[in-house]
């Protein structure tokens, strides 16, 4: 079904999901995945990873092959009435011109699912750095919704913009 | 390939692979138990002839989420390999297999063996931009990180102590005691980064997995808060400043006893790391800090204030020489094992746990013992044993370190209780010869 925007349910499971598995693409064509903590923009119908340079391996590869997928799946991994297990496909980016500050922008975000992390920005010259991330920006392109969670139902797919 | 154990440690299990559409596809995967083993299958909507024969990553996740909202307890095991898929029924041949669970590598550590891939990453973004990128914390934090400001309180309690025995005899300047203070910090300070800088050097540093706020050097260099360049003209701008404060003194309160103590300080405080002597890497660390920040620091406030020097104020450094070395020999231990592979071979790379817990309990009891005999020989008041308040917390540092030997997260505790132990037992000393003088 193509689609302009993401499906409100889907929102409410990429806003509840406390992590995600962000499959990249490296030089040799395989998937490689990481676990991640997902922040999805609703207004915008982007989902945000920040990634710290320390792990910015997965930035390597974006750069060089944008395409990725994001799976949200497990019902206790997820705060939301209605939980489904998600696969997002989509085209992502790399902003790492400011890896100081740009990735703050998405702290209202990132607090909501992890509320203590002003704490340990605080100490930030604790571990300097950790917090130099680049913000990887998701635009999806076709989703795959597996309805409740149940995998032996057929999945709805979504392709949007589409 | 995974265990009916594996699904108790891990909820969360998907799997990777190039889609048609030239996206990689992140599934998640239906599991069943069966007799031990664990059976993977495909979930509907997703074809085995997708998969078959590719190559695929194979991941098992776990968070433990919280009640108060984000989560803890993080552990992930990724299989690589090729993918064999018959009747939805998934298996791999697998090449690869990576893991990270925080229990057995805490984050920090996770950290720290990543620094040198984030170092690249500034380089590369600072190439391509034509500039120079450094963490950013800010001047005062790096300041604070680079010269480690809080182990000032190991030239203070001294200076304190120094100046509490001259004013038992009825000196006290404070304008001397402010430029002995400002001196001794510049000296102390360059010693830190000037520690830093050659133990980044020879290695000693950059091989430590597990630093801690009082282990493994300030890390500064290393997570390139400043560069080796930048280090070494701190050290020496900090050196000549308290080299400049020195030779004021010097001429102004006795040329020969302070250019003596000065140079001896500037000696012990350089080639603390420094070659070719290199003292703390040949077991001369703990010697070298107790003369530092005992005699040569006591004895050198003493001087300022009184212009001579006597058996009193050498009683005087006796205690806090032996409790800095304390602070220095604690916090040595989580570093020990990183120490010896840089061959930086410290007391506590030579001995055993019995011997270094041998060592900590003999130094106490001499550092206590000794704060015992000032009155005992007639060389300070009576009132300087209300420092022997110290013991019950010198105690617990014992226990501490016995119980948390050589584990550098659990000792963080430890060291910080040593450290407050020299501080509390030092500013003691220090008060009780101002009350003998008030008395």
């Amino acid at each position: 079904m193509n689609i302009s925007k993401l499906p409100q349910e889907v929102e409410a499971v990429l806003e509840g999901a406390l992590v995600a598995i962000l499959t990249v693409v490296n030089e040799r064509n395989e998937p490689v995945s990481h676990p991640m903590l997902p922040l999805y923009d609703r207004e915008k119908g982007v989902l945000y990873f920040t990634s710290s340079i320390l792990f910015s391996k997965k930035l390597e590869h974006i750069k060089k092959n944008p395409r990725v997928s994001v799976l949200i799946s497990h019902r206790e991994y997820v705060n939301c009435e209605k939980y489904h297990a998600v696969e997002i496909k989509g085209d992502a980016r790399v902003l790492d011109q400011d890896l100081s500050s740009e990735w703050q922008r998405l702290l209202p975000l990132w607090r909501r699912k992890e509320p203590y992390i002003d704490t340990y920005l605080k100490q930030r010259f604790a571990l300097p750095l950790f917090w130099e991330r680049a913000i990887i920006e998701v635009q999806p392109r076709k989703v795959r919704v597996w309805r409740d969670g149940n995998l032996e139902r057929e999945p709805e797919h979504y392709v949007l913009g589409g | 390939m995974v265990g009916e154990s594996d699904l108790r440690k891990f909820e969360q299990v998907a799997m990777a692979f190039i889609d048609e559409d030239g996206y990689p596809a992140t599934i998640p995967l239906i599991t069943a138990k069966s007799n031990g083993d664990v059976k993977l299958r495909l979930p509907r909507g997703v074809e085995g002839s997708k998969l078959d024969d590719k190559k695929v990553n194979l991941i098992l996740n776990h968070i433990t989420p919280l009640a108060i909202g984000g989560y803890t307890d993080r552990r992930y095991i990724v299989f690589r390999g090729l993918a064999r898929v018959r009747d939805g029924d998934v298996s791999m041949e697998v090449e690869k297999t990576y893991t990270w669970d925080e229990r057995v590598t805490p984050f920090p550590e996770y950290v720290e063996v990543s620094t040198s891939r984030a170092r690249r990453y500034l380089e590369g973004i600072g190439k391509r931009l034509g500039d120079t990128f450094k963490p950013s914390i800010g001047v005062f934090w790096s300041f604070f990180r680079t010269v480690r400001l809080p182990f000032l309180i190991a030239t203070a309690v001294p200076v304190a102590i120094g100046t509490g025995a001259a004013f038992y005899r009825g000196f006290f300047d404070p304008t001397l005691l402010l430029l002995t203070l400002l001196g001794l910090s510049c000296i102390h300070l360059a010693l830190n980064v000037a520690n830093d800088y050659f133990d980044t050097l020879f290695g000693a540093d950059t091989v430590n997995r597990r630093p801690t706020p009082f282990s493994g050097g300030s890390r500064a260099i290393i997570y390139g808060i400043v560069n080796m360049q930048e280090a070494r003209l701190i050290y020496t701008s900090l050196f000549i400043g308290g080299t400049a404060i020195g030779a004021y003194l010097a001429v102004t309160r006795g040329l020969i006893e302070i250019a003596v103590l000065t140079a001896l300080g500037l000696f012990l405080s350089y080639f603390y790391t420094a070659p070719p002597l290199k003292l703390a890497y040949r077991g001369f660390g703990e010697l070298a800090v107790f003369l530092g920040f005992g005699p040569v620091i006591v004895l050198g406030t003493y001087f300022v204030q009184t212009q001579s020097i006597g058996l009193d104020a050498v009683a005087a450094s006796i205690p806090i020489g032996l409790l800095i070395m304390l602070i220095l020999y604690v916090n040595e231990i989580p570093d020990a094992p990183y120490d010896k592979e840089a061959g930086k071979m410290t007391l506590l790379t030579r001995f055993t746990k019995t011997q270094a817990l041998g060592f900590l309990a003999g130094s106490l009891a001499a550092t206590y013992l000794s704060i015992l005999l000032i009155p005992l020989l007639n060389l300070g008041p009576a009132s300087v044993l209300i420092a022997l308040a110290g013991i019950p917390l010198a105690y617990r540092v014992y226990r501490g370190v016995e119980q948390n030997f050589g584990d550098p997260y659990r000792m963080i505790g430890v060291m910080s209780l040593n450290v407050k132990n020299a501080a509390i037992t030092g500013s003691l000393v220090a008060a009780g010869y101002i009350i003998g003088a008030a008395l």
